[in-house]
């Protein structure tokens, strides 16, 4: 079955050039069957890389050792379900994935593609034939997944041990999607701007877009910190490794670019801004591959690392200079509908919004590359650690989640000081009195409090909102309160979805700082029969039991956790060796409840069947967690379609009886 | 055997891949006008859209307390405006596309008629709105006048 992935990636590399080519010449010379050949091409690209990701699944399957990357990554005792993740274990699988997903993507998007589009379509679509063109030539000249042995070894090497984890079969493809999805409101931006299209035509694919890769990136992220928190054993979920980095910084942008096009959809502004944003973010993507895949220094992703890493830098430097240098040349035709009426409006709370976002965005750049630099001139690589993004970062946040309270209280266009103060009465009081009861409490970190005060006022001013319009509809129309916030929000639906991240964002923000500012921690070696207590807990450590497995010897002790002399639950953390690889994993246990989490893992097991252990209390992390599903929803109901009114009204227009009838 | 049948798929995939890129070079059949009219139909759509949905949100903020009596009026008028630009824009754009057509039209029929020798085409102007008519149709195709008609009445 490999050499028929061999060949059909070898088909799909010939297609999607020539669909890149086709798309252009036909294009350009005004031959229109040249251009619909060249669409019929992107449909077969996705065709052969199904025939391509088939092969590969069957090859693993089949535990078809012959080929290279099923040897690597897989072995006879890995789990059928665990196929999905070996898939993009390692470069040569990742890179198929994203070829496949760009070409799934690209074809979806050529089928789909908007009357106002399909002028400048040729050009779109040969960008994003390009990209696919960069990731099967690699893969066929450099990363072949289908590249054989000399010899078939009776077994593989295995899975990963820390891939063995649920949210890897989530986590990587999120994320890899996002970041290439990324490059469909680009393609889109850039194809319009060659065509000589500098309005708003690409505005409403780029959102909706846009939107889909953000809910990609943040679901990926957010699913990563989960792995992060649970596998690596450390009780923390973010490092501000270089690669987790790469993958926030497109999202950084992304999230700026999703509220700066919702100003040019509304108002007809900000059309160079949103040009160069999406450009960054794009940037920002290629970033994130070339750290993810080009594996340039090292992180917790090291079983990712390659030495595809100049190929990828290569790459990244032409999305980012030749998107340049059309803009440049199409500046002229570039010019807004409107100007920002006052400072005091949506539109300007949008561009801080959008300022604050980009200097988080270049404020990690920077740390991630410091090590890069230091490297190149200094030859000692300099590693910039996490008190540096906590300082730097910190105080940003905090000035975006202040602008995330402030925005969305402000109408469009413009208001007056006194509307403003009127608008912030409510939700500021609110948080005014959440801060007061803090320090009553004796809270007296400052960011902290602060923080809470801003997460206050962004859920008092949601949820005022919510109450004022559901309360309109109620006395408008006699409709109950519930159906009347329904209905609010199902007919402003880019708004309230909106509104709905807005909510997660707040729940991340709770888990962030509860962890950060209030968390503790304790390491400790426990004997069988031990006790300790850390805050109000008191932890008595049972006894470990060794459970051997095919491929491992799982650790696992027991603890049981005790408040005020009561039983509350049994915790089970365990520590897996794998012998193949040499190394072991750790399975955190965590009782976790809105308040606090208690997080158990054995960070050493000793001869004497003594227990090393770490335990923390981190409070509020509930609420990161939870904050995921919430993401996804208020994304779905932000991307959500609403009927046309325009078409609606068109339509009305037209007399039944004259109207098309399909052929 | 197995490497043959790999072979033999492969080689079907590349035969079926080349047969899907070549039909539209080589049929007749274009495109260009149906699609011309429908990107004439859609001219406009998205930026009304986007003024329907101001307008929708001003009443919306309107309702909230956050928009003010004055600035409610002055914004809805502007977004009027912008709307009854955007409709005419938009009116144009279509008239000139179905002037186009009927010129392509007329053009092709004139072509079909020098290449048959056969006796001039039964087109006229339409006595309604003057735009080109075939005098065997049941209306004009661009005001439905009969072609019998001969003007608006005014009364």
């Amino acid at each position: 079955m490999s050499d028929l992935g061999a060949i059909s990636l070898w088909i799909a590399l010939v297609l999607a050039g020539y669909a890149a080519v086709g798309s252009v010449v036909g294009k350009v010379r005004n031959v229109p069957a040249l251009v619909e050949s060249s669409r019929r091409a992107v449909y077969l690209v996705l065709l052969a890389l199904v025939v391509a990701t088939l092969s590969l699944v069957a090859s693993f399957i089949t535990n078809d050792f012959e080929v290279a990357y099923v040897a690597l990554h897989s072995d006879l005792a890995m789990p059928a379900r665990f196929t999905w993740v070996a898939f993009y274990a390692g470069n040569e699988g990742s890179l198929l994935y994203i070829a496949f997903v760009l070409a799934a993507v690209s074809a979806l998007v050529v089928w789909r593609v908007q009357p106002s589009l399909r002028d400048t379509m040729p050009y779109t679509t040969a960008i994003l034939m390009v990209i696919v063109v960069f990731f099967l030539a690699v893969m066929g000249f450099m990363a072949n997944p289908f590249d054989k042995l000399p010899f078939v070894p009776p077994d593989g090497e295995g899975i990963n041990p820390l891939l063995t984890h649920l949210g890897m079969f989530f986590h990587p493809p999120a994320l890899m999607a996002g970041l290439v999805f990324t490059a469909v409101p680009f393609s889109f931006s850039l194809g319009s701007l060659i065509g000589g299209k500098t309005g708003d035509e690409w505005v409403d694919a780029g959102r909706v877009w846009g939107l889909v890769a953000w809910g990609l990136l943040a679901s990926g992220l957010l699913l990563g910190s989960w792995w992060a928190y649970t596998i690596l054993g450390w009780g923390g979920f973010w490092f501000w490794d270089p690669v987790e980095n790469a993958a926030l910084m497109p999202f950084l942008g992304l999230t700026a670019f999703i509220h700066s096009i919702m100003v040019q959809k509304r108002r007809g502004m900000f059309r160079m801004w949103n040009i160069l944003l999406i450009n960054v973010a794009f940037g920002l993507a290629l970033y994130g591959m070339f750290m993810n895949r080009g594996g340039p220094v090292p992180s917790v992703h090291s079983f990712g690392a390659s030495s595809l890493g100049w190929t990828f830098l290569i790459f990244l430097g032409v999305g980012v200079v030749v998107p340049l240098i059309v803009f440049f040349w199409r500046y002229p035709l570039i010019k807004s509908a409107q100007r920002l009426d006052s400072m005091i409006s949506r539109e300007a709370a949008f561009l801080v919004n959008n300022l604050l976002l980009l200097a988080v965005a270049f404020v990690t750049l920077w740390g991630s590359v410091y090590p890069l630099i230091s490297r190149l001139f200094t030859g000692n690589e300099i590693t910039v650690a996490r008190p540096f993004y906590d300082q730097v970062n910190g105080p940003l946040f905090l000035g975006l989640l202040f602008v995330m309270g402030v925005g969305p209280l402000l109408p469009w266009r413009r208001t007056t000081p006194a509307g403003v103060g009127k608008a912030l009465l409510r939700p500021g009081s609110f948080a005014l009195a959440v801060v007061v009861v803090l320090l009553a409490l004796g809270l007296r970190q400052p960011y902290a409090l602060i923080a809470f005060g801003l997460g206050a006022m962004v859920t008092a001013g949601i949820f005022l909102e919510w109450y004022r319009g559901a309360r309109s509809r109620h006395r408008s129309m006699g409709e109950n309160y519930l159906l009347a916030w329904l209905r609010l929000i199902g007919a402003n639906r880019p708004r309230y979805g909106g509104y709905i991240v807005h909510l997660a964002v707040v729940m991340v923000a709770l888990g962030i700082v509860g962890s950060s500012f209030f968390g503790t921690q304790r390491d400790v070696v426990l004997a069988p029969g031990d006790s300790f207590t850390i805050e109000d807990y008191e932890l008595r450590f049972m006894g470990t039991v060794e459970v051997p497995h095919s491929n491992r010897t799982e650790f696992v002790s027991t603890i049981e956790v005790y408040r005020d002399g009561r039983l509350l639950e049994i915790l089970y953390p365990r520590r897996d060796f794998y012998p193949a690889f040499n190394m072991a994993a750790t399975r955190a246990a965590i009782r976790s409840t809105p308040v606090e989490d208690l997080y158990v893992v054995p960070s050493e097991n000793l001869a004497d069947g003594k227990v090393g252990f770490r335990f923390l209390v981190n409070p509020l992390m509930w609420w990161m967690w939870v904050a995921g599903p919430v993401l996804v929803l208020g994304t779905l109901v932000a991307l959500w379609p609403q009927p046309s009114p325009a078409r609606a009204r068109v339509a009305a227009r037209i007399p039944a009886g004259s109207r098309a009838s399909p052929a | 055997m197995l490497d043959a049948i790999i072979v033999l798929i492969g080689a079907l995939l590349a035969i079926f891949s080349v047969a899907v890129l070549t039909y539209p070079l080589v049929r007749s059949r274009s495109r260009g006008q149906p699609e011309m009219l429908e990107a004439a139909g859609e001219e406009g759509l998205s930026e009304l859209d986007s003024i329907y949905e101001s307008i929708r949100t001003l009443q919306l903020e309107y309702g909230l307390g956050k928009v003010g009596e004055d600035m409610y009026r002055q914004h809805m008028n502007d977004y009027r405006l912008r709307a009854a630009t955007a409709l005419r824009r938009r009116d144009e754009k279509q008239t000139d596309a179905a002037l186009l057509l009927e010129q392509q039209v007329l053009l092709a029929r004139a072509a079909i008629v020098d290449a048959d020798g056969s006796p001039a085409d039964s087109s006229g102007p339409c006595p309604s709105c003057g735009g080109a008519l075939d005098q065997n149709a049941a209306e004009c195709p661009k005001c439905a006048a009969k072609p019998g008609f001969s003007g608006p009445d005014l009364q």
